[in-house]
Formats: C-alpha cells, structure tokens, sequence
C-alpha cells in the first residue's frame, strides 16, 4: 500500500516538474497559427450559413421568386420586367446592439433585387432571406439602374450589324464580340466593352433612353479614331469618324 | 499501478491544453459572420509575440469590388477587441471629363466584375497572398513606425486589395490595416484612356462609405476637427456635428471627421476617438452634381442608403446624427491630365496604360491606446 502511495507521490511529482516545463510553451501553442498570419485552421464542416456567406443559386431564385410574388412589386413592374442583379445586403439586426460577440449572432440573410420595366425605370425590391419576406420596395430613376452585361451583349450585336463600322473594321469585323460576359476577357483578341452613357441635354436621346459607348479592343490596343454608341431604347447604332485627337 | 500512470498522463495532456488559456490571458476573438477566404486574421508583428492584432471580413463583388465588413482591432494581447467597421466600401466612382460629357458613374451605372488576380500581382516574394480568384493579401514591413536616433522600430501592415474591371480602366480598390491602428483606404486608377478621346482631361471621383460603430452600433458621434490660426497662435475645436449634412475640407483648416463613442475611453479616461484625414493626391473637385459640391458628409445609417448620387436626398430632411449611429462619407479625386506616358495612336488605335493614380484616405486612433504602440 505504501509502496503504491510513493510511486503515485513520484507520478505527481513528474507531473508538477513536466507542467512546469511546458508552461512557458503554452503562448506559442495557443496563438499557433491563426496568429502567426498564415492560413486559418481548417474549420469543421459549417453547419449553419454565416450572415455573409455568398448567395447561392438557390438564394437567388428564392430572392427573385419572394420578390415577384408580393403584390406590391408586382404592381410596380407591371406587364413586362427584367430581373437586372441580385446582390447580398449585410443589414444590422433591429433591436440588437451587436458590440464585440463571443456567441453567433442572429443577423437575417437579406438582398437586394433589381428589375428593370417598360419606360426604362426600375423597381428595386429588399428581401429577407431568412424571413422570406419582403422589406420593401420601390420605383428607381434609369439612371439609378446598372447596365448588364446582357445590355453590352445586345449593343454589340446592333453594332456589329451596321454599315458603316462594318467597314471601318474591315475583315477584323468576324473576330469580335462582346466581352461583357465573361470576367478574364482581357484574354480575347477581340473584345467590345462598353459603358452607360448619360445626357442632360434636352435633345440628346440618352437624356431619357438607356445608352451605351462602346469600345473595340484588338489584342492590347483600342480602336480610337471612331466613337460607336447604341441608343438600346431605340435599337439606333451612332458611328462617328474623326481624327485622332492631339494635345 | 497501471491506473495511476494512466492517471498522471491524462493530467499531464489537460496541463498542456488548459495551462495555456489561463496563463495567455488573451481575450477570446470575436464571432465572426464570416469564414473561409472571406475570414482575415492577423496579428502583429507577424513573428513573435503579439503586440497588436486585426480580425475582420472581406467580401470581393462584382460592382463595388472589395468591401470591408466588421472590423476588430485589439491593441494588446489583454486588452478588449473594438469594433472599428459595420460595413466599409467605395460608394461609387464619378468620372466626368472636362468637355462637360461623357460623366461616367463607374460603380454604380454597371455591374463591372473584378478582375482576376494572379501572381504576378501578388507574389509571395513580397508577403502576397492571394485570396481566392480576385483580391490579393500582403502582409508587409511598411517603413519607420518611429525612430529615436539610435533607437528605431519599423512597422507592418496588411494589406488587401482587388481591382474592378470597368471597360478600358482598372480600379484597384485597396485596404489596408496598421500595426498602429491605422486603416488607409485607397483606389488608384490604371489602363487604358478612354479611347475616342484618349488626351481629354478628366477626373476620377471615389466616394468611400464609411460604415464606422465604435463600441457597437448606438451612442456614436461625429465631431469636425478644425484648426485654426490668429495672429501667432493657433487654436483647435472639436464641435460635434448634430445633424445629418454636409461638410467642406479646407487643408488650413486640417479638417477632420472624428468619429467617437460616449461609452468608449482609454485607460487614462480620455475620449478615444478614430479621425478621418483626407489623403488627396493634388487637390478635390468640385463639379455639377450636388453629391460633389462637398468632401465629407454624415448620415445615420440606413442599410439601403448605399449609393453616393443620392447623399443630398439621404440628408434631407436631416435627422439628429448626434449620438446616433452614424455613417461617414469622403470624395476622393483624381485629376487626370493625360500625358504621353499614358499611350500613343498606333494607325487608328490606341496603346498604352495609364499608370496608377492614387487617392485615399487615413482613419488614425486618437486616445485609443494608452501610451505610444510598438514602444517597449
């Protein structure tokens, strides 16, 4: 019995003089290594969705469909509409003073849903995801409406169509198409892009219609001596020759 | 016998795994609403023991690019965390060339996506780290923190950045967290001149929204730092800013936007207090529209109130923004004066990149640390 006691006596001894050493280790073993600024730990499979998780296909159909369904938005878009974006909106919780959180915290999933209606004038729709409710909605100006890529797309065509650029880009015409779709499409050889054209003069069609000047770029370089713009409300393609401009 | 050396084992693993929470004496990291990629953490210095730290989320996205949401600083490793940002992001970018037409609204007029990065934009060589298809993390030294004749102490930041691709231009969108507290936000622009009219001067006008909650989202306000001379002295006011509305920089003036909480001081009882600082590189436009008449302006939050044209309707009519929770504004400028380093006509195209014109901003700590950081 005895025996035993001193041999456990030895057992605690080991473990208070090992304790001892190892403590001074303890920092570098809990900051290692989310605070050495190398790549976080791997983290269990997530369970629940974070407040700022991407949308999801499936989010951003059920974004569209709470949208479409509520009476209010229906009134506002009318006959014919065009869903423009779905984005995530990070909106504080109500009624909750969020300072610094140890625990999760509830913040509903929300976002915000663009639609584009006959007149050239847009409904912007809030809805809450986790909810699946509406917020609110409202009417916005044409120009408070974001180009699409669709819109570059549908421009590019009207352009490539017509007479005049046809011949101002010669053969090289076949090569191009628009670059609006696809994010690494500095890569093409022949690109179009495109940016929203705004006007405040009262005889300027692109006063109330939705334009866009678009640009031709052939491996590096852009086309330069010619300004193209498409009147989309219109269907109308501009082509205007000049010289290059000096400074 | 057996049971006893068992015993002492297990004691001896559990000394390892709780000894060290008791004797780090760190308080615990914030939850955050993020993870992945999105998740940025990082302490300083990067080797060694902490001194300071940062935790927040990033979000990279077609249209505005490279947002901020939630940010911590903790200045020691005891200390509490604060919460510096809800939400910080470029509102819109405003281009308007000189002939009066075209004026572009480069964010918010389309839904540019950003463009890829790789590693030639952010090697490891320099403490580059991409994060996932679009936005690069650097973690690096960034000069003199201060130096005291033999005595001298460098300082590190992290930065983050990603650029939107908007049809001829690049906009590089770019964050970056001190080792001192400081956060500068910057967006330069680059590539290519507008093509029909490549040597037509123009501006490039970022509007940052600020989304700051120091302590939490209520009991925020926002004070209009001033300095002023008369005669050989020099006096400094603070008023705090009860309304909703705008306000004009004036570089004499040093003007501020001081963003404080009536909960939050430092050890020493002082009001602590971040302050925006204007960071122009040549000066800030004026033009037409009404959102460009001012440099700052002060709101209270609304979730949906995101697009800088619309900040003279956001203010009107103004609500108290007086211990509130607010959200500050700051136009930045570029004036872009093309130049032949810019590109040349090449028969009838043009080729060349403009180099990167920045402009930006500081939000510096004031009375938040007790005593000078990165200082033995």
């Amino acid at each position: 019995m005895f025996t035993k006691f001193t041999r456990s006596l030895r057992f605690i001894q080991a473990f208070i003089v090992l304790s001892t050493l190892l403590a001074p280790l303890a920092p570098l073993q809990a900051r290692w290594p989310a605070q050495q600024g190398g790549p976080p730990p791997k983290e269990p499979p997530r369970r629940q969705i974070l407040p700022l998780d991407p949308l999801t296909p499936g989010d951003r159909k059920l974004a569209e469909q709470i949208a479409r369904e509520d009476p209010k938005v229906r009134e506002l878009l009318g006959n014919r509409s065009q869903l423009i974006s779905i984005t995530l909106l990070f909106l504080k919780p109500e009624g909750e003073q969020v300072g610094v959180p140890t625990k999760p915290v509830a913040i509903d999933r929300h976002a915000e849903v663009l639609f584009r209606r006959e007149g050239e004038v847009g409904v912007r729709a809030v809805v809450n995801l986790s909810k699946r409710s509406l917020v609110a909605a409202e009417r916005m100006a044409s120009m408070e409406l974001p180009l699409t890529p669709e819109d570059i797309s549908q421009a590019a065509k009207l352009a490539l169509e017509d007479a005049e650029l046809r011949k101002v880009l010669g053969d090289e015409v076949k090569g191009y198409s628009a670059a609006a779709e696809s994010p690494g499409a500095r890569a093409q050889q022949f690109a179009i892009t495109g940016l929203r054209l705004f006007s405040k003069g009262e005889d300027d069609p692109c006063t109330k219609h939705r334009c866009v000047q678009l640009m031709f770029r052939r491996g590096r370089d852009y086309l330069a001596d010619t300004t193209v713009w498409v009147d989309l409300t219109e269907r109308h393609v501009y082509v205007e020759r000049g010289k290059n401009e000096t400074h | 016998m057996k049971r006893t050396r068992l015993l002492a084992a297990v004691a001896i693993l559990l000394s390892f795994l709780v000894v060290p929470r008791l004797t780090s004496g760190q308080t615990p990291p914030p939850w955050m609403p993020c993870s992945g990629i999105n998740m940025v953490d990082q302490k300083f210095p990067v080797t060694g023991p902490e001194e300071t730290h940062w935790r927040l989320c990033m979000e990279a996205a077609p249209r505005n690019g490279l947002m901020i949401h939630w940010a911590f600083f903790r200045k020691s490793p005891n200390a509490p965390w604060l919460r510096l940002f809800w939400d910080a992001r470029v509102s819109d970018i405003f281009v308007p060339y000189h002939s009066g037409s075209p004026r572009y609204y480069d964010m918010s007029s389309f839904t540019f996506p950003m463009t890829p990065i790789g590693s030639a934009d952010c090697p490891a060589a320099v403490g580059g780290t991409p994060l996932g298809a679009n936005v690069c993390k650097e973690v690096r030294d960034r000069g003199l923190a201060w130096k005291d004749d033999a005595n001298v102490r460098r300082g590190q930041e992290l930065v983050l950045w990603g650029a939107l691709d908007a049809a001829n231009y690049n906009y590089v969108i770019e964050w970056t967290f001190r080792d001192d507290g400081v956060v500068l936000g910057r967006v330069g622009a680059t590539a290519v001149n507008l093509p029909s009219v490549p040597y037509e001067t123009h501006m490039h006008n970022p509007i940052w929204r600020l989304d700051i909650d120091l302590n939490g989202f209520p009991a925020d306000s926002v004070s209009f730092g001033t300095h002023t001379e008369t005669g050989a002295t020099a006096n400094d006011s603070d008023p705090v800013i009860n309304q909703e509305g705008p306000r004009d920089w004036n570089p004499h003036a040093f003007n501020s936007l001081d963003v404080s909480d009536a909960t939050l001081f430092n050890g020493h009882g002082h009001k602590s207090y971040y302050q925006l600082i204007p960071l122009p590189t040549g000066g800030l436009s004026r033009h037409q529209e009404s959102f460009t008449q001012h440099d700052f302006w002060v709101t209270t939050y609304n979730g949906t109130e995101l697009w800088a044209a619309q900040l003279p309707n956001y203010v009107n009519p103004p609500q108290n923004a007086a211990n509130a929770d607010i959200v500050v504004w700051y136009k930045g400028s570029i004036h872009h004066h093309p130049r032949d380093e810019d590109g040349e006509y090449v028969g009838h195209y043009w080729h060349g990149e403009a180099l990167v014109m920045w402009t930006g901003f500081m939000l510096k700590p004031h009375d938040v640390f007790d005593r000078t950081p990165l200082n033995p």
